[in-house]
């Protein structure tokens, strides 16, 4: 396999060893938990994307309890204030009566609301609407050359894709098939999986005819496109098998729960070591034209439920500080009922959870119901390429130059972008640096053997990893999960060639490495 | 891993060279356009010969069985393009389950029972792969799936499981018929009226979801081909209440939709900046006026012309109305097409036949140029390896397995994944869904043991298991090739053009081969036992369908 050619840039190979180490260091955006010399690239921080498709009733949501706007607007599917639950810092706002374990993570502080997402010129279009979300590319038609928007963040770390495969997938989709957030020009970089297990046996279990010959018509090109698939399917099954089946979810997640399924899969891949950076899951049937008391009590309890279980298993599994997760979807609905249900609305609220997200807020301000548009929609107060950059810049420390070719910056300056995180923008937080301490290495230099130990003041997953200077892994020990204490990994380099290496502690999110001199 | 060599040694339009935002949309049209000579509906002139023919039965009526190849080898183009679109008189027969239940009176819900709904659905589905497999040679059957994808509908939804099959015969009856007259039917057909809310939409409460897709996705469209809207938020809101009232009270299955006048909105309305006068209770009126008013913009023909384009020629979502190869296909093919759907009358089968005798639809880019649906792969395959009757029972158990191959690759028929239907193109194609495929059709030709829960008897009796086995016959299958017996090379290249679109490489055939004589010389093959050749061929079938020429048509 070809080493990735974004290492290559990082990494200048004209200096000498500990410099690069040193110099990797500053030059990672001020970040001080950045290590590990390509033990994780830039960063191995996950986002988590959670689409409610069918257009999310917000107001039902995220509702305005003390404006009487709002009750004089849904005389039937209207909720009572006393059945919400209560928002500790938002007393003027509570939750839909199903999101009771949204309601614990957002008094817990592992949540925030942003409120009033949308755009001018909306689309009330399914299709379009969805279109414009997943591309946010600034058009608000459906423009099928577009890509999306995750798509063109990815590219960046993987320019040369699909061209070479990077050795994991850059990101990966619980559903059978793409969605157009991943859409390239002519290909997609998102992988589709219902679950590890099958997807490696579907890949696997019989072997895939490849061709070489390629006709440059049309009919050609859609024969390109399905090698495309075809390769990316072989390369990234084993990858991801491996790594579900390196760990085990320890939160319980709701059965019946499709979408708590999913994130089971998300929680246990990222657990097991897999370095994809997107994840994306979707919950459906949010098109509540009609009977939507019913129908949108039951969809919420899926989604809080879920995602509740999958925080828990976050936190359990050592793995929160690196998770973020958010939620969109292709509009909000009318503020007026129409008799049973909602039709199609603007703008609405929706959700950034994870350790590191500075929760118990809500930003956008309250929904402005005296104020509608001519629909009778409610008005955004942030576009969401704004939602879209404030997520994606601090948790992947992508400066501006880079943001501008992914998100129209124009919709959204520094300025203007959301303070979701309390801990990303100066690196990851001080809780999680004192998780570990990486104590010493001995002997060093050395030739057969050396033991790195290190100490735990919690319980982690501890992963022990050995670099050479190009950046290749060529050790690893998997430690598995660990209670605090005091330990020591023997670390065999006795087939290793002299030289120069990185040895580096993992553990939940703490990261440490130093450099380990082999002689011959 | 080992990157594939075709991708570096091949530059591929499109894909990777290009970081985005740096391509633009000229460049990329440039390369398109030089794809494709000048489309035109010139009457095809080029040679009339096998490949063109099955080209045009496999975009028609899936792919077509070797007798039909036999049958249709001495047609005219003319001849056969006539018979594929003309309408057919007869309606087939509901399959026995729902044939006893459309005999019974009462409406049907009880949603302690849903197992009953999933029985008639599964044997809706069964009964609808068998008719494509055994169809006559004409477009019916894939017509009928093309309006089930445009007027997209969830079976399921129904409180009466029964409207589901009377909308599918309605899609069946007007297979190449009158567009107008049909969407006028569908906009008070039953199913319809539950699936996108018309039995809610009332003057004191009104519901826009019929009255929004009925113009974005039945006949308008989002937008004209400048990329200006077609119609507003107040144009929905003004359909939505001109089609108040709709409703039709749930007593027994012949049940006609009425508008009721007491939930009628009676006042007038302004739609695209013309009043339709309230006329008081009189709503099925200002439903005609409606449907009059959408159907004198000239985007609707348009609209489904280029749906029709996309399912029947090519589907590259990327042809957008914007782009200059997408104008070319748009003023050559879909703006004389739409005018030809307009003066027929809004007939389809007229605008099919038009696009059937074209040069264009034989263009060498586009034969072999459409990825498979989950339906045209599974019961395609089913049916291009047809070689005679089967029972009832053999159907049933075949027709079993296809729609759990359809349902679990991405199509699930009676119920597409929401109103603007199955996306089709790569859609298809991902990387869940290609190993799907391979392992499926390596089913098909293994055979498997089945079972499954079928309601039998009584219409409301308990499900009995039922037993099977189903596996399509690869031995009579290649036996209909004259050179089975002893030209082996002969029989890769037979089979090779019988199933496959997009034609197979010296290289894969050569592998084909190598599947078939397993390292012996060719002149073995004469004097293998046929069980022998039978085993030989599984696996050369299984490998010609793992290839990706083999999810192209």
């Amino acid at each position: 396999m070809k080493r990735r050619t974004f290492l290559a840039r990082t990494i200048p190979a004209t200096l000498a060893a500990p410099l690069i180490f040193n110099g990797f260091r500053l030059d990672a955006l001020g970040q001080s938990f950045l290590p590990a010399l390509a033990m994780d690239d830039a960063s191995d921080r996950v986002l988590v994307i959670i689409q409610l498709a069918g257009g999310n009733d917000g107001l039902n949501t995220v509702i305005p309890v003390d404006d009487d706007a709002y009750y004089k607007a849904r005389p039937t599917i209207g909720i009572k204030k006393e059945s919400a639950l209560t928002l500790n810092s938002e007393p003027l706002l509570r939750l839909h009566p199903s999101l009771s374990g949204l309601q614990h993570m957002f008094n817990d502080g592992q949540l925030a609301i942003v409120n009033n997402l949308g755009y001018s010129g909306y689309s009330s279009s399914h299709f379009t609407g969805t279109e414009i979300w997943n591309t946010a590319s600034g058009s608000t038609t459906a423009d099928s050359h577009a890509t999306g928007w995750i798509a063109r963040y990815l590219q960046q770390e993987f320019p040369d894709f699909p061209k070479t495969l990077p050795d994991y997938p850059p990101a990966v989709q619980i559903s059978p098939s793409t969605s157009s957030i991943f859409g390239l020009a002519s290909s997609t970089i998102g992988i589709a999986l219902s679950d590890p297990k099958s997807f490696y046996d579907l890949v696997n279990g019989k072997p895939n005819v490849v061709d070489d010959d390629v006709n440059d018509t049309f009919a050609g090109r859609e024969w390109e496109y399905i090698e495309t698939i075809n390769s990316q399917s072989l390369g990234f099954s084993t990858i991801i098998k491996d790594a579900a089946d390196r760990a085990k979810n320890i939160a319980t997640y709701p059965a019946g729960n499709a979408l708590g399924e999913s994130l089971a899969i998300v929680a246990r891949l990222i657990a097991g070591g897999l370095k994809s950076k997107v994840y994306m899951v979707s919950l459906g049937s949010f098109d509540n034209h009609s009977n939507q008391l019913e129908t949108h009590a039951d969809l919420l309890s899926r989604l809080g439920n879920a995602v509740k279980s999958f925080m828990d298993d976050l936190v359990a599994l050592g793995i929160h500080e690196r998770v973020v997760g958010m939620t969109y979807s292709e509009f909000g609905r009318r503020v007026s009922d129409n008799g049973s249900g909602t039709d199609h609305g603007a703008a609405a609220p929706h959700m950034v959870f994870g350790t590191p997200v500075d929760g118990g807020k809500m930003f956008g301000g309250l929904p402005d119901l005296q104020n509608l548009d001519n629909a009778g929609n409610l008005r955004q107060s942030i576009e969401f390429q704004c939602y879209y950059a404030s997520i994606l810049a601090p948790l992947f420390s992508l400066p501006d130059s880079r943001l501008s070719s992914i998100l129209p910056v124009n919709l959204c300056d520094p300025t203007h972008r959301i303070p979701i995180y309390k801990s990303l923008a100066v690196g990851v937080s001080e809780g999680s640096r004192g998780a570990a301490a990486l104590l010493s290495i001995s002997p060093a230099p050395a030739s057969m053997e050396s033991t790195l130990q290190y100490r735990l003041t919690r319980t982690e997953r501890v992963v022990i990893s050995l670099h050479d200077i190009g950046g290749r892994e060529v050790l690893k020990i998997d430690r598995g999960i660990q209670s605090a204490g005091t330990y020591a990994a023997r670390m065999d380099i006795s087939r290793l060639p002299a030289g120069t290496y990185f040895c580096g502690l993992r553990a939940g999110a703490f990261n440490d490495s130093r450099p380990l001199v082999v002689v011959r | 891993m080992n990157r594939r060599s075709f991708l570096t040694s091949f530059a591929i339009p499109g894909l990777a060279q290009e970081p985005h935002g740096t391509a633009t949309s000229d460049s990329r049209d440039t390369r398109e356009r030089s794809l494709l000579s000048v489309p035109s509906l010139d009457r095809y002139t080029g040679p009339w010969n096998r490949a063109t023919r099955m080209h045009l039965l496999r975009r028609t009526i899936l792919a077509p069985k070797y007798s039909e190849v036999l049958a249709t080898d001495g047609m005219s183009m003319d001849q056969l393009v006539d018979q594929l679109t003309a309408p057919l008189a007869d309606v087939p027969a509901p399959p026995e389950y729902t044939a006893r239940w459309m005999d019974a009176s009462s409406m049907y819900y009880d949603s302690n029972r849903l197992d009953i709904s999933h029985a008639f659905r599964d044997e809706l589905r069964r009964w609808w792969s068998g008719l494509m497999i055994d169809s006559p040679l004409n477009v019916r059957e894939r017509m009928a799936l093309f309006w089930h994808n445009h007027f997209a509908c969830d079976g399921a939804i129904d409180p009466d499981h029964r409207l589901i099959y009377i909308q599918n015969q309605l899609f069946r009856k007007f297979a190449v018929g009158d567009f107008k007259q049909l969407v006028r039917l569908v906009s008070v057909d039953r199913a319809m009226l539950y699936y996108l809310n018309g039995i809610t939409n009332r003057a004191d409460a009104i519901n826009e979801n019929y009255a929004r897709e009925l113009q974005e996705l039945f006949t308008l469209g989002v937008m004209d081909n400048n990329g200006t809207p077609n119609y507003t938020q107040q144009d929905v809101r003004e359909a939505a209440r001109i089609l108040t009232g709709w409703s039709f009270i749930p007593s027994g299955i012949n049940d006609t939709p009425t508008c009721y006048d007491y939930w009628h909105d009676t006042k007038d309305k302004v739609i695209y900046g013309q009043t339709i006068k309230g006329t008081g209770y009189y709503g099925d009126q200002e439903l005609d006026k409606l449907i009059d008013l959408i159907f004198s913009r000239e985007q609707t023909a348009r609209y489904i012309v280029r749906k029709l384009y996309r399912f029947f020629v090519y589907t590259d979502t990327r042809l957008t109305p914007f782009t200059p190869i997408a104008r070319e296909i748009e003023d050559n093919i879909i703006a004389p097409l739409a005018e030809e759907f307009r003066s027929s009358n809004w007939n389809v089968g007229a605008v099919l036949k038009k696009l059937f005798l074209s040069g264009h639809f034989y263009d060498r880019n586009i034969i072999g140029a459409s990825i498979k649906s989950p339906v045209d792969i599974f019961v395609g395959t089913a049916r291009a390896m047809t070689t005679g009757p089967r029972t009832a029972e053999e159907l049933e158990f075949l027709t079993h397995v296809l729609q759990r191959d359809t349902t679990e690759t991405g199509q699930e028929v009676f119920d597409p994944p929401g109103v603007q239907g199955w996306q089709f193109y790569r859609t298809w194609i991902s990387s869940t869904t290609l190993p799907q495929r391979r392992f499926y059709t390596d089913a098909l030709i293994d055979g498997e043991n089945i079972y499954y829960q079928k309601v039998l008897g009584a219409i409301d009796a308990a499900p009995t298991q039922v037993y099977g086995h189903t596996q399509l016959p690869v031995l009579p299958f290649a036996k209909q090739f004259a050179s089975f017996d002893n030209d082996v090379e002969q029989l890769v290249a037979d089979i090779t053009e019988h199933l496959l679109a997009y034609p197979a490489s010296a290289r894969l055939k050569q592998q084909l081969l190598d599947a078939l004589l397993q390292g012996q010389p060719a002149y073995e093959w004469q004097s293998l036992e046929n069980s022998l050749k039978e085993a030989r061929l599984n696996g050369m079938l299984k490998f010609l369908m793992r290839s990706s020429n083999y999810q192209l048509m």
